[in-house]
């Protein structure tokens, strides 16, 4: 349905309706169409100062599924420029949380965060402007398509410092290996592994090669048997076993230095 | 088939279910979509961690190093969106690929890539998917591919000739007709391809 709006000028004018969403079933929430119609007979002054709002409670407040869709279409019509300095401003929106997601995972020297966190804003900017439909879906969920990203980022950036750990990267052999202590699901687990506290425990997870993280996890978290554990992973329940006993005393490693 | 599920939304969806009172199990999961199951897990062994961090603070200096890395990002995204696509193989030798690395990558043969390099490829039967990927995999825009491939076909570098008269470039062919006759590619690949052809440019498959 065409919107008529007044214009700067203060005359009528009719735009076209928003650009709708290809893929089947996604909708825009109805505040963020409300929020994107305003915004095209925005100035740029105009634009720029609401998106430099940072109280969602502001009436003025433009929330960043619509910044997105303004990119988006700014893109498509070949100002390049407008689109990045409203990528600008999502950067600087999303900054805290980045920030927080790289500190729970415990990222150390400083240099390794900085690099992570610019591949996680390469990430998004290659989605902001890539117009296919595969990438609309920010103009739909903003900070979970950002989430998401993040997740794969760090994951990856995790594996790559546990593999210059060298010394808690399992060997491939470690998992089938007899172990002494035996982990039954019905045995007592230790202090980590009781996850009563789990803001502790999660903050420890990150120690842990990504085996062993799934594993516990699985075991821990989802309350998963180690049989079906062993099926979800492709994994003996011998493996599951050594991974959780691993992970334990890697955890209770990291306690006692925290500790000291 | 779910080869092609969005991985935004099932993530979304995901993690909504998470907070519901009675979510799916994992298996449930795993089953409904098992092209997905890397990332399934993936989400699940990490989700205490990302879940962990919506309720903690940041490091003292955090937020303001995570602008830093984002005005990074923006200042080398704008240089490299703004400048044209010389040759297809050395944006990705930038990025540390060899040509066969970018071929898997994109998912056809070497020889469809090299035509594509020269641009002996019709232009409109060429898939928009393929410069989509090509494009996500050499990290720069949609433009600027489906301008390079548009371009006047090329000569082979580094080809020597030895001819009385100036060398010329061959006649461009289809994109499903390349796909057909790659000697490297696989008939599932070849499918795939020949099926998106059929779909986004109207081609025989």
């Amino acid at each position: 349905m065409d919107a008529a709006v007044r214009s700067r000028s203060g005359t009528t004018a009719v735009i076209s309706p928003l650009r709708p969403l290809v893929k089947a079933g996604r909708s825009r929430e109805p505040v963020i169409e409300a929020q994107i119609r305003a915004l095209l007979v925005c100035s740029d002054l105009e634009l720029e100062s609401r998106l430099s709002i940072a109280d969602r409670a502001d009436a003025g407040f433009v929330s960043e599924e619509a910044a997105v869709y303004l990119l988006r279409e700014r893109h498509r019509a070949g100002d390049g420029e407008g689109a990045t300095r409203i990528a600008e401003r999502l950067v600087a929106r999303s900054a805290g949380y980045v920030s927080r997601q790289i500190a729970a995972w415990n990222m150390r020297p400083h240099s390794h965060a900085d690099d992570c966190m610019q591949d996680i804003y390469a990430d998004m900017l290659q989605c902001l402007f890539d117009l296919s439909p595969g990438a609309e879906f920010w103009e739909v969920r903003f900070w979970l398509c950002l989430k998401r990203r993040v997740t794969n980022v760090v994951h990856h950036y995790a594996e790559r410092r546990q593999i210059e750990n060298s010394l808690t990267q399992a060997r491939p052999d470690d998992d089938d290996q007899a172990q002494e202590t035996d982990i039954s699901d019905e045995a007592a687990p230790s202090g980590f592994a009781r996850v009563e506290d789990r803001d502790a425990a999660a903050e420890a997870l990150s120690q842990l090669p990504p085996n062993e993280r799934a594993t516990f996890v699985l075991r821990n978290y989802e309350g998963l048997p180690q049989e079906e554990i062993g099926r979800i992973l492709g994994v003996s329940e011998r493996q599951v076993r050594n991974r959780l006993v691993r992970a334990d005393r890697l955890l209770r490693d990291w306690r006692a230095r925290q500790m000291q | 088939m779910d080869r092609e599920v969005d991985r935004d939304e099932l993530y979304v969806r995901w993690t909504e279910d998470r907070r519901a009172a009675a979510p799916l199990p994992l298996s449930e999961w795993l089953e409904r979509y098992p092209s997905c199951r890397e990332d399934l897990l993936l989400w699940t062994a990490d989700a205490p961690i990302a879940d962990l961090a919506e309720r903690r603070p940041t490091y003292p200096d955090g937020e303001a190093r995570a602008e830093a890395a984002g005005a990074r990002a923006v200042a080398e995204f704008r240089a490299r969106y703004q400048s044209p696509i010389e040759s297809l193989l050395s944006s990705a030798q930038q990025r540390g690929l060899l040509p066969a690395d970018l071929a898997a990558r994109v998912g056809i043969g070497e020889p469809v890539l090299y035509k594509l390099e020269r641009r002996m490829l019709l232009v409109a039967t060429v898939p928009g998917t393929l410069v989509r990927r090509i494009a996500q995999t050499l990290a720069v825009s949609v433009d600027q591919i489906a301008a390079y491939v548009a371009q006047p076909p090329a000569l082979a570098r580094g080809a020597m000739y030895k001819s009385d008269r100036a060398p010329r470039v061959g006649a461009q062919q289809e994109f499903a007709a390349a796909v057909r006759t790659c000697p490297e590619m696989a008939e599932e690949e070849k499918s795939y391809w020949l099926e998106l052809a059929a779909r986004e440019c109207g081609q025989d498959g």
